[in-house]
């Protein structure tokens, strides 16, 4: 996911980078006014009718950036918004649809091209069961308060002259979460919505966007009273660049404020023989199969649309909130924020305590161009170096199912282990579904969300082929080949105690 | 003998705006044309605010498309 940088993408990050230079000078109440007529005027390319709309949309993107609801503060000015960015109300919701620069793309699912000849045989008038096909000027034509969208008009024409549309928004939701109003406007139904963002991503107009916390980090890192620290998810190898390694990224961390930094792995490393045991005792208690619950999509899937298996995902808390509560309980007082690949990591953190902020990788580069940091031009000798090779493995589809079955073996318990591993929603969906009806059988789901696991979430810079390998490297590069051999994150796990688990 | 020098700027600026995609642009091209060109990425070309940038036989170009890009590679291959 992701090779490509889109105008969409780029108008985004150049949001992100002006609202973050903003934040660090401390200028952002009283220079925010002019971010849209800075970054589209007369002379910049033109998407939308005019120059007053594109500023328009950018003002809403703002909105967006700093966490706010664009329908909610409609008229709200940007300037009085930036003034109250630290109190931004939260009402659970992530992923929003920016009404302006929704494009109401076209609802009828059938329409008649000009390839029709308007034939002698007219398939496609006979084989429409409501009578719906006329001809009209020499052409077909689809009444399409007839229509009822079954699509047997397009499979019969001999010149594929039919043509199905469909939105991209509606395509790319595999839970059915969002669709058109009356109004042909985009809208959301967050009762089925996982929050995996895959609409964010593939709507072309950029009309579905995620919220950030961008302008608070940034504060938290200027504020030098306040101690930082940094979690980074296990994908970020490569993210920014395949040249630049791990080293360069922490140097940099540090640089711009945060004081300590922890790969996201260490957490992974604790969860891994939790969740390895958990699987041991929910077997021999006759549940019939457990899944992971490290990918929050995952899990909300099960939760909401498959409520007869809610109770099999593993208890276990995902890598992120174990090592966060372990952090937080080393010194409550300091900050704690999450950097990763996903946007539904950004609503697992909201009914967290431990954890103060989640950043993509993308919203860090924004962050780090702010600040002027150029991150090949680093050479730093600072060592990471948290995680085992198992914790360092979870970044890509089909590094959990192993972890937990080199657990097995090492316990002799490998014969008992019968797992299944599904990535990209649409596929967990489907293999929910054939679980359902008794076609498969296995006692152990790993799930992700994004297609390829994290390495594909929609918050990465880069294409995924290139970092699973880098992750693969990284992972074989660490000291400890097993989590068990990790001792710190046994001694972190003990501490947590129950609160290990969900 | 190469007929050109590419030098694709990878900075961090370049990278959130698309610098991977002139670089895997450019390695798309022909065998053939690609033998003629002597390619390259270096850290930085000092031209962050117009990125992604590329320096084409010594010459700045910023911002750059990938398409753009392929055009003037096949320009100067041709002469």
């Amino acid at each position: 996911m992701h090779t490509n940088v889109s105008e969409v993408t780029k108008i985004k990050r150049r949001v992100y980078i002006s609202l973050a230079r903003l934040a660090m000078k401390d200028q952002l109440v009283e220079k925010i006014e002019t971010i849209p007529e800075t970054l589209c005027t007369s002379d910049t390319p033109r998407y939308r009718c005019c120059e007053y709309k594109e500023q328009a949309i950018l003002s809403e993107r703002i909105k967006l950036a700093m966490g706010f609801d664009p329908d909610l503060h409609k008229h709200t000015p940007l300037s009085k918004l930036a003034a109250e960015v630290e109190n931004v109300e939260d009402d659970e919701k992530v992923i929003r649809v920016l009404s302006i620069a929704c494009d109401h793309c076209p609802i009828d699912k059938f329409i008649v091209t000009d390839a029709c000849r308007n034939c002698v045989a007219h398939s496609c008038q006979n084989v429409c069961p409501k009578n719906a096909i006329v001809i009209i000027q020499n052409k077909a034509f689809i009444d399409q308060g007839k229509c009822i969208e079954c699509g047997r008009c397009k499979d019969v024409c001999s010149f594929g002259a039919i043509h199905q549309n469909s939105r991209p928004c509606e395509r790319a939701c595999a839970v059915k979460a969002i669709r058109a109003d009356f109004t042909r406007q985009a809208s959301i139904d967050y009762d089925k919505c996982v929050g995996c963002g895959s609409c964010v991503i593939s709507c072309p107009f950029g009309a579905i966007g995620d919220t950030t916390q961008i302008v608070q980090v940034v504060k938290m890192l200027k504020n030098s009273e306040e101690r930082v620290k940094a979690i980074l998810a296990p994908s970020f190898l490569g993210q920014f660049g395949a040249k630049v390694g791990p080293e360069k990224i922490k140097a940099a961390l540090q640089q711009i404020g945060f004081t300590d930094v922890y790969e996201a792995a260490l957490g992974a490393d604790m969860v891994a023989l939790n969740e390895a045991h958990e699987l041991v005792e929910r077997l021999e208690e006759n549940q019939p199969f457990m899944t992971s619950s490290c990918c929050p999509s995952f899990l909300s899937l099960v939760e909401q649309h498959f409520p007869e298996f809610a109770d099999y995902p593993s208890l276990t808390v995902s890598p992120m909130i174990a090592l966060a509560r372990s952090l937080k309980r080393e010194n409550p007082e300091e900050k704690v924020i999450f950097i990763g690949p996903c946007i539904t990591k950004k609503l697992e953190a909201k009914g967290e305590e431990s954890l103060d902020a989640v950043l993509t990788f993308e919203e860090l580069g924004c962050i780090l161009v702010s600040m002027g940091i150029n991150l090949t031009e680093y050479n730093s000798k600072v060592e990471l170096n948290d995680a085992s090779r198992h914790g360092r493995n979870f970044a890509y589809a089909g590094g959990l199912k192993s972890v937990i079955g080199e657990v097995l073996k090492l316990e002799g318990k490998e014969d008992m282990f019968k797992p299944i591993q599904v990535d990209g929603l649409s596929n967990c969906v489907d293999l929910l579904k054939q679980i359902s009806n008794g076609k498969l059988d296995c006692n152990f789901i790993e799930g992700m969300g994004c297609h390829g696991g994290c390495v594909g979430g929609p918050g990465n810079m880069m294409n995924m082929k290139v970092t699973t390998k880098l992750v693969q490297n990284f992972a074989n590069k660490s000291e400890w080949k097993l989590a068990t051999e990790n001792e710190r994150a046994e001694e972190m796990k003990k501490d947590l105690a129950e609160k290990i688990e969900r | 003998m190469k007929k050109c020098t590419v030098e694709i700027c990878v900075g961090t600026p370049c990278h959130l705006m698309g610098a991977q995609d002139l670089l895997s642009a450019v390695q798309s091209i022909s065998k053939a044309q690609l033998e003629l060109i002597h390619l390259k990425t270096v850290p930085c070309l000092k031209s962050c605010e117009n990125s992604p940038a590329v320096r084409i036989n010594g010459e700045i170009c910023a911002p750059m498309t990938p398409d753009e890009l392929i055009q003037k590679i096949t320009a100067l291959l041709e002469v």
